[in-house]
């Protein structure tokens, strides 16, 4: 299971998630890209601090909501990647896509 | 060969994480780093995944996967079968990271982590079945 956290800020969506997203779990973090955005909050924030385990699995659903915020004018910028998360994000060219920040702060702010 | 252990499970997702866990206590049994436990772990849930999804189109509750994993003295393998139609996942070109956001496909990216995360990976077909062998060097 993974734990998510939405909170609503004034310029942005935060979603923090905490677990490890493999298959089994990679659906939960979809959901939670996809109903601020189905709602029309399409400046996202996902703060992955808590996540040192992303499959594949996770990647399409960070790319799927990528391109839907994209589509809707809006923007999904990442904060707080582990090394583990990264080393993944760099091999699929993720991080040339999102814009990805140290802190929650600066990710936030950012918007 | 020095060990070998061995586990058969049902190919539904919910068991994926299992498969993992014996390859996880498998590689630091050999002591293995929790890096390369790491990498053996989401290997395994790759390799799991795209059999359940594509091999048995989610549909595989009377069907299985078997993992036998082998430690020799410098390097370790597992070993995944299942009995899905004859598919050989390595003959699939890796996505291209390069490629602009809107002309990606979602995902794709599972094998060529893999590959990534493993020092040479293999497949066969034998006895009708589908074996993909990862292996891993100190």
């Amino acid at each position: 299971m993974l734990e998510v956290n939405v909170a609503g800020l004034e310029n942005a969506t935060l979603i923090e998630v905490s677990g490890r997203v493999d298959s089994m779990t990679a659906n939960q973090l979809g959901e939670a890209l996809a109903n601020p955005i189905d709602d029309g909050h399409v400046n996202i924030v996902l703060d992955l601090a808590g996540v040192d385990y992303m499959s594949s699995a996770g990647l399409r659903e960070i790319i799927a909501a990528l391109k839907k915020v994209k589509r809707a004018s809006g923007d999904l910028r990442i904060a707080q990647p582990s090394s583990r998360v990264m080393e993944v994000f760099e091999m699929a060219g993720i991080d040339t896509l999102v814009r990805i920040f140290a802190t929650r702060l600066e990710a936030v702010s950012s918007y | 060969m020095l060990h070998e252990d061995s586990l058969q499970i049902i190919a539904i997702m919910e068991n994926v994480e299992k498969a993992c866990n014996f390859v996880v206590s498998f590689v630091r049994s050999l002591g293995f780093s929790e890096d390369v436990a790491h990498r053996c772990s989401v290997s395994v849930d790759e390799v799991c995944s795209n059999v359940i999804e594509h091999g048995y189109h989610h549909n595989g509750q009377n069907e299985v996967i078997d993992l036998t994993c082998r430690a020799y003295e410098d390097h370790l393998i597992i070993i995944i079968m299942d009995d899905a139609q004859p598919f050989n996942p390595l003959d699939k070109a890796d996505p291209n990271p390069h490629e602009p956001l809107e002309d990606r496909q979602i995902g794709g990216w599972g094998i060529a982590i893999v590959k990534k995360y493993m020092d040479r990976v293999s497949y066969h077909y034998a006895n009708n079945r589908n074996q993909l062998t990862l292996e891993k060097y100190h």
